[in-house]
This record gives C-alpha cells, structure tokens and sequence, in this order.
C-alpha cells in the first residue's frame, strides 16, 4: 500500500497490541466448529444453529472450521518452525481439494452422506437438507484456504501474496458481514429457495476468521503505514467507523422492520379480504341451495301433483313433476335430484342417481320429522364422488298432521362448483389455498382436497390440540389473521372465517416463506445497499486517515527538515564563534610574540648596555642587580614562549597519519640524545611494532615532553633510569614513559597537569610547568587520554591512552592510506 | 661591482624606538660601512617605492618589520615583491612572532629570509653580525 513501516514488522515481529486480537478471532472461530460438533454429538441442535427454527451447522463445516481455527494460529507465529509450516500448507492445500469437490457436489445437488461425519442429521429447513455443507459455505472455505496459502507464501521480497491474502480474507469477512445481516434483520438469505443456507453460526465463524486472518496479514506484512507514534490515530477511525457502521445498519434494520410489517399487514389483508369474500360467497351459495329446496317445499302446487300422483295415482302428473325437477336441475347446475315417497324409496330420478346412504337417510328423516330443509353437508359415495345432498319434506296443505307425502333430495357435486371455487386463488401463487374444515368431535375434519396432499377431502383430520395448526384455530371458533404451521409443518400465515350458515370454517393461508420472498428480494438489496454504505463510509475513512498520516508524515518530514536547518544554521554559528574564537586567540598570541616581546627586549638591552658600557660607574651589587633583571627577562621569555606553545597547540590542525610507533620513538629520543647523555640516564625501549592512525606531531610532542619530564626529575637517581614501553589493549593503544625520579604525592594527580604549576621548586627544577598541560592538551585533542602512578621517592609512571587503529579503520576511505610494508625494512637504528 | 656593494643603503623598516635603537646599536658595534635608512611606518616603507623607481639605487638588503602601523609588514612585502624594480632586492623579515602562519605567508610573498628577532640582546647581536656577513659581504646582491 505504502512504504514500508520501518519498524519491527520486517522483522516478524508482532505488534503487541492490534493482532492479540488475531488469535483470538481464531480460537472463537474454531471453538464455533467444535460447539456445533459437540451440539451434533450431544444432540443439542441448538449448539450448531445458535438460533431456533434455523439451519445448523454442518458436521463437515464445523470440522474444517476446527481445522482452519486451529491453522490460523500458525499464521500469528512470528517465525513459524518447518513443520509448523508445512503442517499449515498441508492443511490449506488439502482444505482447498476438499472443500471445492464438496462445493462442485452441492451445486450439482449431491449432498454424500460422508459430511455427516458418522452423525445422524435428518430433517430438512425450508426445504433444505440440514448436515449438510452449503455451496456458499464451501465457496466462503475456498476463500479461506486461499488466504491461508497466500498469507504463507508470503515474504518480505514478494509482497503482493500477502495483499492478495489481506482481500481474500476482506471479501470473506464482508460476506459473511452480509449474511450475518441478514439473520439481523430477519429474514436470512437463500432459506427456502432450494439451495442450503450457511447456518447462522457459520456466518459468525466465517466473519471471526476472516477478521483474523486479516489481522495477521496486516500485522506481518508492510501493508500498514503507521509509525509507533501514530499508533493512536487508527483507533479514532475505527470508533468513527463503528459508529457510522452501527448507524447504517440500524437504520437499515429500522426501515427494513417497517417495510416488513407494512408489507405483512398488506399480505394480511388480502388474506382477510380473499378469506371474506370466498366465504360469503359460498354462504350465499348454501343459502340459495336451501332456498331451491324451501321453494319446492313451500310450493302448494308442486306439492299437490305429487300427492296426486303418489297418494291419489294420477300417473299424469309424473310427467310435469319429472319436467320441474329436471329444469331445476339444469338450471342450478345440480347434479341430481330424487323424489323419494313416504317409504323413502326412489319414485323418481333425474340426472345422477342419489346414492341413499346412511347419512342421506339420517337427513331425509329429519327433513320429514322437522317438516324444514335439512342439509346433508357432505357425503361421498360408492364412486368417491362428495356431494352435498338437501333434503326437502313436501307437505301437503290442508294435510292436518303435517305428514310429507315425500322428499326430494336435492344433490350438488362438490366438484362442481363448491372445491373450484374454494381452490381457485385471485393471483398467482406459489403456495396459497383456501380450506374447508369443519370440526368433528376433538378432531378437525378437512372437506376439500388440499393443494399440497392429494385425497385429503373427508378424509384429513388433526386433533383440536394441534394448536398450531390454522384450522384447527378456526374449527375451534378463532377468526382474524393467524400464523401457524399448517398441515405439513410448513410456517404459514392464514386468515380464518366462518362460513355464516354452516359448522364450516374457511381458512386462507400462504407459506411465509412465499409472502417473505419480495421481502427477501428487498433484503438482498437492502443488504447490498447496507455493505455499499459500509464499504464507501470505510474506504472514505481509509483515504481520509491515510491523508492525515500522510499530513503527519509531511509535517515530520517538515520539522525534521526544519530541524536540520536550525541545526545546520547553529552549527554554523558555532563554527563562526569558533572561527572568531581562534581568530582572537591567535591575534592574542601575536600580540603577546610581539608587543610582550619587544618591551623585554628592551629590557634586556639595555640593561645589558648598562653592564657594558658603564661597567666601571657600576657597584658590585648593581652589576648584581642587573644580572637578576636580565634572568627575570629570560623567565619571562619562557613563559611568554611556553603560553605561545600551549595556545599553539589548541589551535593546531590535526593531521591522522600512520603512524610507526617505534620509528616515532626512535625519532624522538634520538632529538633528545644530547640531554640524555648530559644527564647519564639509561634508557630502556619496549616499543613493540604497533598499528597507530593518530597526529604524529602531536604524539611526538607528547613524547618529547614526557622524556624531557623524566629525564629532569631522575636526575638525582643512581642511575637514573627511563623507560620507554607500549602495548595494545582493548583495542587501544597504552603508551608509558617510566623513570626511577624523585616521584610525586597521587593528591597532587591533577595539579601535575595544569598549566604553569609546578611542585618542585624552580631552584631545584627548572621549568615553567607548561610541558605537562601541553601533554594533555594534546592528548586530549587525539583523542585519547594521560594519567600518572607515583608516589614520592618512587619515581613515577606517565601513562598515554590512545585509540587503536582498529578503531579508525572505519575513516573514509582515501583518508587512510594502506601502511606500506616495507616500513619495518626502512627503520634505521637512530 | 664590490665597492657599489658596500656603498648601497640598507633599509631598515621598525616603528619600535628601542628595537630601532638596539638595532642601529648592534649594527654600529659592528662598523657598518652601508649607510642606513630607516622607515618608521608601512607608509614610509611603501613611500620608497617610486623614489627606486625615480632611480635612488636599490637597498642592498631591506630589513622588515611585520607588525607595522598604517600598513603591515606583509602587506609592504607584497608590493614590494610585485613591483618589477623591487622586486629583485632581497627582504629579510625581522620580527618577534615565531607563528608559522607568519613565516610561511612571509615566505609565500618572496621573503628571501625570516629571523625570529632575539629577546636576549647578545643573542641580537650575533644576528646582527651574522646579517651583515651574509647580505653585506658573502652575498651578491643583483645589479
């Protein structure tokens, strides 16, 4: 994405604080799989649904998110070992082969009994086979799988596996954000529409592992651009985007519930409307029935020829009444009718023979005893054929016991008009019917035949304590809209409703699934439109904080740049006032070689003109006087000399050479040669070829100085003996000048090296006291250091510490020349 | 040749009195037979220039002073040694600054020699004895 952080992550190394959440998302995920197993095993479908009347997880699917829950520990070991390696590429690859054959399987409606895993799933959700990995679920795995072996192959020198791995497992965690959603709302995706739907739990997991992986991804790769110090900045964001997350989807949710319910009470009142009207209708339709039969009941004149022909045999009047009846008939659309006399036998019939069963008898009896149409409902007969059958008592006038001469039954095929009507359904519906129940004792007896189960008319019955069930809600007096679970289990919404007139109900119901599916359709929009949001809120929130990091970025760029000027323009400064400083002291130092010079040499001039020129006008003691004013002059001489040398050397150029240390000390004890041999002092040299890179003139002052100082205070020894000796030691270089002097008290330590003091007195030791405070001073400026051991009457040690060549190896190249080899061949005895 | 040689001046550029003074002192002991002209300031010292080139004959030797008022020794040198008349006369720098930033400038502008002037008067006066042998008798000045 951008350059690579330059913190820890090139290393492996996990950020303590973002991906502790990485194995945590695994473990969830796997512990997810093993709760479902564990459902499976202990035949708790709940552990594996997470929710009721919802699909479960698949054995097959918990067991591979088992696998790949415990595999995603691999992804967050900072160095996986070899086996932990190819134990997670082995565990990818063979996930991938297996999930993809499950997933070719499933679409080609395959479901082997093997993703079982030896338990006994049965049953099916909407429709769909449960244990059973879905084709969505299969596709999520693949996905994961995929993610997982980019995220191995992955390395700090091909980066685009690990992008690549990032968005596998992004696009997973956004659909499984999706389906999760859509269990949020209500109304989850692909139940009833003939594919398995991933369970509720099997989102869930998929989301954990897919933000998990992200997580790992992210904190291995160089994909994140935050520095340590803009830690902070990420989690702003990301409360601002859970915030305008939690927003959308409520309001998502929100409307999503208010459509639904204004879409359910729509469908609702469909119900109720169709349910009404249908039941009105065939009330009306029973009543004109009834009155057919009350009108042939109540007609005197009809009455009268049948008498007459009956009871009073006039043959003649057959004919007209054989007319009526078969007009009636025809008119009405029934499909027989029968003139049965006093002793109930068939005296006439028209159109289909009316079948005299027990029940038709039963009714024919009660018409005849109440003198009132009797309705027989339903009977089916020897063909199967279910009729309703009314029964009309013709009573004579006049006849004083009311005694009916006969009854005509009145026979109507159910077939006819009464199930097309009751089955026939204004729109096109996939699911939708209208029943005819009526109770029967405990029981719910079904009158028409039923869409979804073939022979059901007269034949169906549910007991009254099959609450659930819509119609026995109605059998039981209920009206109104109902949901339930019809007769095949099925959920339904149903409106129920009397049919005035008759012990019958008539109930409207449709499968919920059916009146859910435009709100399904809605919801995949919904849903789209929801992850739209939340991609677009994200990615704008995404770009806007890395504008910010990149502000942040330029703005350190800025102040580091800021910075490097301010420190430039102060070294600058500095090196002015240094360039100033030295430019004073050296005109002090000319000053003082010039202006302190001349007026001493006038001293001494004249005062040496005095003692010549007027030798004879002078005393004894004035000659005297003379002589101490010319050594006062010589003193001062040599201390304005040995203030020039000290301020000399502080400001004098380095120059780092080679240097051959034995050659340097030959050098410098041969310039002393004539002192030394003055003094009588033996000299011991145990100066071992070193490698030096260091000032040569300098250290060669420093050397001169420090013989000089033992030369002149082993004077008084017998013998007085120096030596000079070096070593290497850690890398450094230790220098010693040894004598066997008169020494000095350790508490005097650091005085010895100060300018212009002295211990001893002048008498006794000449000197000014600069040589020592030039041996520092000098040192110092090489880098190294000087300390002295002594004690008095002991002689004394002076120790110079200087770094080796070792140590100056890394000067740029060209500064150093390589030592010649032939330096030792060169070395001339001094 | 010879008897030119011992008749041409020695200049002498000083502003100190006593180093002038213990200068022409130290010459004197020695019998110096060149007369000496002395300039007491850079000005003075650059004011020789035309009167050479007008004719006046050239200095055998120039003895210089550098810490000079007005104009610094160095600064004289300069002119002295860019100018196609002067330029030939041999210049000994006579100072009391032992710097090397003095001598090596002296010595870059065509100082022929550089004498760090002695405190110790008798010291002084070897040099002023050596001088005179070297400029005045062994060396030949060109014409």
């Amino acid at each position: 994405m951008d350059a690579p952080a330059p913190d820890a992550t090139e290393k492996g190394n996990i950020s303590p604080r973002v991906p502790a959440l990485a194995p945590v998302c695994g473990l969830l995920a796997a512990a997810l799989g093993l709760g479902a197993l564990l459902g499976w095993l202990l035949e708790i479908p709940q552990l594996a649904a997470l929710a009721s009347g919802r699909i479960p997880m698949a054995p097959s699917t918990a067991f591979f998110f088992l696998c790949y829950g415990a595999g995603s520990l691999f992804l967050f070991r900072a160095r996986p070992g070899r086996t932990a390696r190819w134990g997670a590429l082995a565990l990818g690859t063979l996930g991938l082969l297996a999930v993809s054959l499950l997933l070719l399987l499933s679409l080609q409606g395959i479901h082997p009994v093997i993703e079982h895993l030896g338990f006994s799933p049965a049953g099916t959700v909407d429709g769909a086979p449960i244990g059973h990995m879905s084709p969505l679920t299969a596709f999520c795995f693949i996905l994961v799988g995929a993610a997982f072996l980019l995220a191995l192959s992955a390395s700090p020198k091909h980066f685009w596996p690990a992008t690549a791995a990032f968005w596998c497992a992004a696009s997973l965690s956004l659909l499984s954000l999706a389906l999760l959603l859509a269990y949020l709302l209500g109304a989850p995706l692909l139940y009833g529409s003939g594919t398995i739907p991933p369970a509720l739990s099997t989102a869930l997991a998929f989301l954990l592992l897919g933000v998990s992986i992200q997580l790992a991804v992210w904190s291995r790769s160089s994909l994140r651009i935050t520095r340590p110090a803009d830690r902070r900045a990420p989690y702003h964001f990301i409360l601002i985007f859970a915030l305008l997350a939690a927003g959308i989807v409520l309001t998502g949710f929100l409307s999503f519930q208010k459509h639904e319910k204004e879409y359910r009470f729509g469908m609702e009142q469909q119900l109720s409307a169709i349910v009404t009207l249908k039941a009105a209708r065939i009330a009306d339709w029973l009543a004109e029935r009834r009155a057919d039969a009350a009108e042939l009941a109540s007609n005197p004149a009809f009455t009268e020829r049948v008498d007459k022909w009956l009871t009073h045999g006039m043959v003649l009047e057959r004919g007209g009444i054989a007319f009526r009846l078969d007009s009636l008939r025809v008119s009405h659309g029934y499909d027989g009718i029968a003139l049965l006399d006093a002793g109930n036998r068939v005296t006439l019939q028209q159109g289909a023979p009316v079948e005299l069963s027990g029940q038709v008898l039963a009714a024919v009896a009660q018409a005849r005893a109440s003198g009132r149409v009797v309705d027989s409902w339903f009977s089916r007969d020897k063909t199967g054929t279910i009729r309703l059958l009314w029964a009309a008592p013709l009573i004579p006038a006049g006849n004083e016991r009311r005694q009916p001469v006969a009854t005509v039954l009145l026979s109507a095929r159910a077939e006819t008009f009464l199930f097309p009507f009751i089955q026939e359904w204004p729109t096109a519906s996939r699911s939708a019917e209208t029943l005819l129940v009526r109770r029967d004792g405990n029981e719910v007896l079904f009158l028409n035949n039923l869409r979804f189960r073939g022979n059901a008319a007269l034949n169906l019955r549910l007991p009254l304590t099959k609450i659930e069930v819509p119609a026995v809600q109605a059998a039981l007096g209920r009206e109104g809209v109902v949901a339930g679970r019809d007769y095949r289990g099925v959920p339904v919404l149903a409106a129920l409703k009397a049919v005035a007139g008759s012990p019958w109900f008539l109930v409207a119901r449709m499968d919920t699934a059916e009146i859910h599916a435009p709100l399904r359709d809605r919801l995949w929009s919904m849903v789209l439109v929801i992850l739209a949001l939340l991609i677009g809120a994200g990615a704008a929130l995404i770009l806007q904080w890395q504008r910010q990091q990149h502000e942040l970025l330029a703005q350190v760029a800025e102040k580091d740049r800021q910075l490097a000027c301010e420190l430039e323009k102060r070294v600058a400064e500095r090196t002015a006032q240094l360039d100033a400083a030295n430019k004073e002291l050296e005109s002090f130092s000319y000053s003082v070689s010039h202006d302190l010079k001349a007026p001493l040499r006038g001293i001494d001039g004249y005062s040496r003109l005095l003692e010549e020129e007027y030798h004879h006008s002078l005393t004894a003691e004035g000659r005297q006087f003379l002589a101490n004013i010319r050594r006062g002059v010589a003193q001062m001489h040599q201390l304005i000399e040995d203030l020039l040398a000290y301020s000399r050397m502080e400001r004098r150029a380095l120059h780092n050479v080679p240097v051959d240390l034995p050659a340097l000390v030959r050098a410098v004890v041969a310039a002393a040669e004539a002192e030394l041999a003055e003094s009588g002092a033996t000299l011991r040299l145990e100066v071992p070829a070193l490698d030096l890179y260091t000032d040569h003139d300098g250290l060669a002052m420093a050397l001169r100085n420090l013989l000089d100082n033992a030369r002149k205070f082993s004077r008084g020894s017998q013998p007085p003996t120096i030596e000079i000796g070096a070593r290497a030691e850690n890398g450094k270089i230790l220098l010693w000048v040894r004598d066997n002097g008169i020494g000095f008290d350790q508490k005097f330590h650091e005085r010895i090296f100060d300018i212009f003091s002295r211990l001893e007195r002048a008498e006794d030791f000449p000197g000014t006291g600069v040589g020592l405070a030039l041996v520092r001073k000098a040192v110092q400026r090489m880098g190294g250091r000087v300390w002295a051991e002594s004690a008095p009457g002991r002689g004394a040690v002076f120790y110079l510490e200087l770094p080796g060549a070792e140590s100056l190896r890394d000067d740029p190249a060209g500064e150093r020349p390589g030592k010649p080899a032939d330096t030792s061949t060169r070395r001339e005895k001094p | 040749m010879t008897i030119a040689a011992f008749t041409r001046p020695i200049l002498l550029v000083e502003d100190n009195p006593v180093d002038l003074d213990l200068t022409l002192r130290a010459f004197a002991r020695r019998r110096f037979t060149n007369p000496i002209q002395v300039a007491r300031d850079g000005e003075e010292a650059l004011a020789w220039l035309p009167r050479w080139e007008g004719g006046e004959p050239l200095p055998l030797v120039i003895l210089l002073d550098l810490k000079l008022p007005k104009a610094h020794g160095l600064e004289v040198l300069a002119q002295w040694k860019s100018n196609p008349v002067s330029c030939a006369i041999p210049v000994v720098v006579l100072s009391s600054s032992a710097e090397d930033g003095d001598i090596s400038a002296a010595y870059r502008l065509g100082a022929n020699s550089y004498i760090v002037k002695p405190v110790d008067f008798s010291k002084f006066l070897e040099v002023a004895d050596q001088l005179e042998l070297y400029w005045c008798v062994l060396n030949k000045p060109p014409g």
